[in-house]
């Protein structure tokens, strides 16, 4: 078995979860506009909303060991072809699969600090379609031996911190999506209170290993590679502007107060720009350059 | 006059401290950066290639307005410098608030609002009196630096956390004074290299010379594991090192890096061709081999034809200015003019290899020229491999480590540092514990409960009794 087939099993493993997931949060109370407080939605469902709840989490732990397996499987495998011991993140298979691991990894976490499992839909949706478009015929899963100027640890220190910031920023994401459509649909005040801290302090965590990554190891990877920090080329700019986005997120948050529904907007504005910058960049921006050789 | 000028100043430091002025210059910043990368800029891009995105006009006006080279227009070095200044000004009010905040020490605080806090405890009975030093060694086991003030216990740890982020931007302007330096005093170039060809650098006293330089593939593999080039440092005719550079693995000497960043085959600079000669009637002339710049004579027709240019990738923009799209071997054509034995021009043209290409080329000159005297058609063509150097002078290269260090070890600090402090007031019947951190963190919120339960193990409290029922 190679670690295709484990990535195949962990898209099957997050579309469950996914699926139990948004059940638990259909089935989440409401606050009725009757004033009355705090009631119940009715459930046409078998199971109780924190039932599917559970099911729900351990389902993504279960599918989070099985990518784990996968990504073990990856790096001895890319060892066979190439002699390096890396982490799979030398191509958009293997980032899209480390990004599908990591989403859930980092939810995981908020989701035990704040006992609190609606955002979960988001965080196994988004590992869902990374994985299964990394499985998907448009990408082969063939392990090929590294290009020479992929042959830097600063390469695995650079995607990976990077990805593992990002993360951050697609739960912060998701918490932000939730936050905005719960508010619509008069969600109750503790849940909302709890999304917007939770979208901060996703954010705040993750910036410094964005930074890490982006800025600082991704300059000192192109000055050993290529003879310089900065080149202003378009993948480093675009890097530059989601960096600068978060930034200001965090600035308006503290020196201004903005809260709630800005800030969640912003969050929810900020993960485009941050795929952006790894997708848009690849196949958009990209098609503009290469004709030049 | 001074008063003014003071006034002045403080208005400028109001102005550059400003946290609206530091969004608006981001949002400018990140819009003309993202403008920076929807139009290709120069550094990568070759005027042809403009030309055939935009046109002449469209080029031309690109051009006027900087916008083809926006990273080095004078409105966003502008913005930049505003930006750096900005966050310099910025820094400098930060850093003041923590030198104060750093000043300002922990005072005692009445039990009765002490209570108020969020971590607070209390534990009512009459307290022994050797209370003090013992919870004293308590607070001190948890790494509390512990003092005492009117029989009330003033324990805190991390106070110097409060820098971290002020570290964190102070680097920042350091990295990006480094990239400054780097840029006015540095210095970097591209060189395309052959075998045994010397490298001499403008303001360097010495020289490199390029041994050999070959690419490695993977095992049974035709795919390249690595390029690598053998370089010897040659300093007053004297070899000084050999080192065969790799990618990510350059050679350094004093003060100068040489990066192996390209390798493949010098088609433009040096191409060998073989081209078939016909007269306008047919008759085959033969086949004939000369280089780039260079040609060959054909003695029997007393003619000499120059090869002028070679393109793997032939392409012509709109304005019909013949360039090569690619660097491969696409579309193969060279450009050659045949003189007669007074240095005449008889005629030019293009010759391809393709026969497509051919046909086409010599249908259209035949409309537009009408007859010429001679056919040619490119039959062959080599080229040799070239080693591509990356050549740098980095002055600013260990500032800006410096600068990234501290990034690092700021952002370290900040995120898992936070400054703890804890209260215990002591009377006869009562003692009272409060706690307070930067950021209600959940881990304070433990080692607070940890901290009690510890006090209240050590039994200094006889007839404790609940809160409540007083």
């Amino acid at each position: 078995m190679d670690s295709a087939f484990f990535f195949y099993l962990s898209a099957v493993g997050y579309f469950l979860a996914f699926v139990f997931y948004l059940l638990h949060l259909i089935g989440s109370p409401t606050e009725q506009k009757s004033g009355l407080g705090i009631v119940a939605v009715p459930q046409p469902w078998v199971l109780k909303q924190t039932t599917w709840g559970k099911i729900a989490t351990w389902t993504t732990l279960v599918t989070v060991l099985i990518m784990t397996v996968g990504m073990v499987l990856r790096i001895l495998e890319m060892h066979r072809v190439s002699d390096f011991w890396m982490l799979p993140v030398t191509n958009t298979y293997e980032t899209l699969a480390f990004f599908a691991w990591a989403i859930p990894l980092v939810y995981l976490i908020f989701e035990w600090r704040y006992k609190m499992r609606v955002v979960g839909v988001f965080a196994t949706g988004l590992a869902f379609l990374f994985i299964a478009l990394a499985s998907s015929p448009l990408l082969s899963s063939e392990v090929r031996p590294l290009v020479p100027a992929l042959q830097s640890y600063w390469l695995v220190l650079h995607v990976s911190f990077t990805l593992g910031g990002e993360a951050f920023f697609a739960v912060a994401f998701g918490a932000g999506a939730l936050f905005l459509w719960l508010q619509r649909r008069g969600g109750n005040l503790q849940t909302l209170k709890l999304l917007d801290n939770l979208g901060y302090k996703a954010i705040a965590l993750g910036f410094p290993l964005f930074t890490l990554g982006g800025l600082v190891f991704g300059a000192i990877w192109a000055q050993h590679a290529w003879g310089r920090y900065w080149g202003w080329d378009p993948k480093e700019t675009w890097m530059l502007i989601t960096w600068f986005f978060y930034a200001l997120y965090l600035h308006v948050r503290v020196k201004w107060g903005w809260r709630d529904a800005k800030t969640a907007w912003l969050a929810v504005l900020g993960f485009a720009v941050a795929m952006f910058t790894w997708w848009g960049v690849n196949y958009l921006l990209v098609g503009l350059h290469s004709y030049a050789g | 006059m001074r008063a003014f000028l003071k006034e002045i100043a403080r208005d400028l430091y109001t102005f550059f401290t400003s946290i609206t002025l530091a969004i608006v210059l981001i949002s400018l910043i990140a819009l003309l950066a993202l403008l920076g990368t929807l139009i290709p800029q120069e550094t990568f891009t070759r005027e042809v290639d403009y030309i055939a995105r935009y046109g002449v006009e469209g080029y031309n006006t690109l051009k006027k307005l900087q916008l083809t080279n926006i990273f080095g227009s004078w409105y966003f070095l502008f913005l930049m410098a505003l930006f750096t200044l900005n966050l310099a000004a910025c820094t400098h009010k930060r850093l003041m608030a923590s030198w104060r905040y750093w000043k300002l020490p922990m005072g005692f605080i009445r039990p009765e609002d002490l209570k108020r806090f969020e971590h607070s405890y209390a534990i009512s009975g009459s307290v022994c009196s050797d209370a003090s030093p013992k919870i004293r060694e308590v607070l001190q086991r948890h790494g509390y630096r512990v003092r005492e003030h009117n029989s009330q216990i003033l324990a805190e740890k991390w106070r110097w956390e409060r820098f971290g982020i002020d570290v964190f931007h102070i680097s920042l302007v350091i990295v990006i004074f480094g990239g400054l330096v780097t840029m006015l005093f540095g210095y970097r170039t591209f060189a395309i290299a052959h075998q045994g060809d010397v490298l001499r650098l403008p303001g360097a006293d010495f020289a490199v010379r390029v041994n050999r330089f070959w690419s490695e593939n993977y095992k049974n593999s035709e795919r390249v594991m690595d390029w690598r080039t053998e370089l010897t440092v040659i300093e007053n005719d004297k070899e000084i090192l050999t080192k065969t550079i790799e990618v990510n693995a350059p050679l350094r000497y004093k003060g100068y890096n040489f990066y192996q960043s390209a390798f493949g085959t010098d088609w433009q600079g040096a191409a060998r061709v073989t081209l078939a000669l016909f007269r306008a009637d047919g008759t085959a002339l033969g086949e004939f081999v000369g280089t780039v710049d260079d040609g060959f004579a054909v003695p029997s027709e007393n003619i000499f034809v120059k090869i002028g240019a070679f393109l793997p990738d032939f392409a012509l923009t709109e304005n019909l200015i013949a360039y090569s799209r690619t660097q491969r071997l696409e579309n193969p054509a060279v450009f050659v003019e045949i003189y007669d034995a007074q240095g005449f021009r008889l005629m030019r043209t293009w010759a391809f290899s393709r026969p497509e290409m051919q046909r086409f080329w010599e249908t259209t000159m035949a409309r537009v020229g009408g007859e010429t005297p001679y056919r040619i058609k490119l039959v062959g063509m080599t080229a040799p491999e070239f080693t591509g150097l990356q050549i740098t002078k980095d002055p600013g290269r260990p500032i800006v480590y410096f600068g990234f260090l501290f990034v690092i070890v700021g952002l370290l600090v900040h995120m898992y540092f936070k400054h703890r402090q804890i209260w215990v007031h002591i009377s006869e019947n009562e003692i009272v514990i409060a706690g307070m951190v930067r950021n209600n963190l959940k881990s304070f919120a433990e080692e607070f409960r940890r901290l009690v339960r510890e006090i209240e193990r050590l039994q200094i409290v006889t007839h404790p009794e609940s809160e409540l029922v007083v």
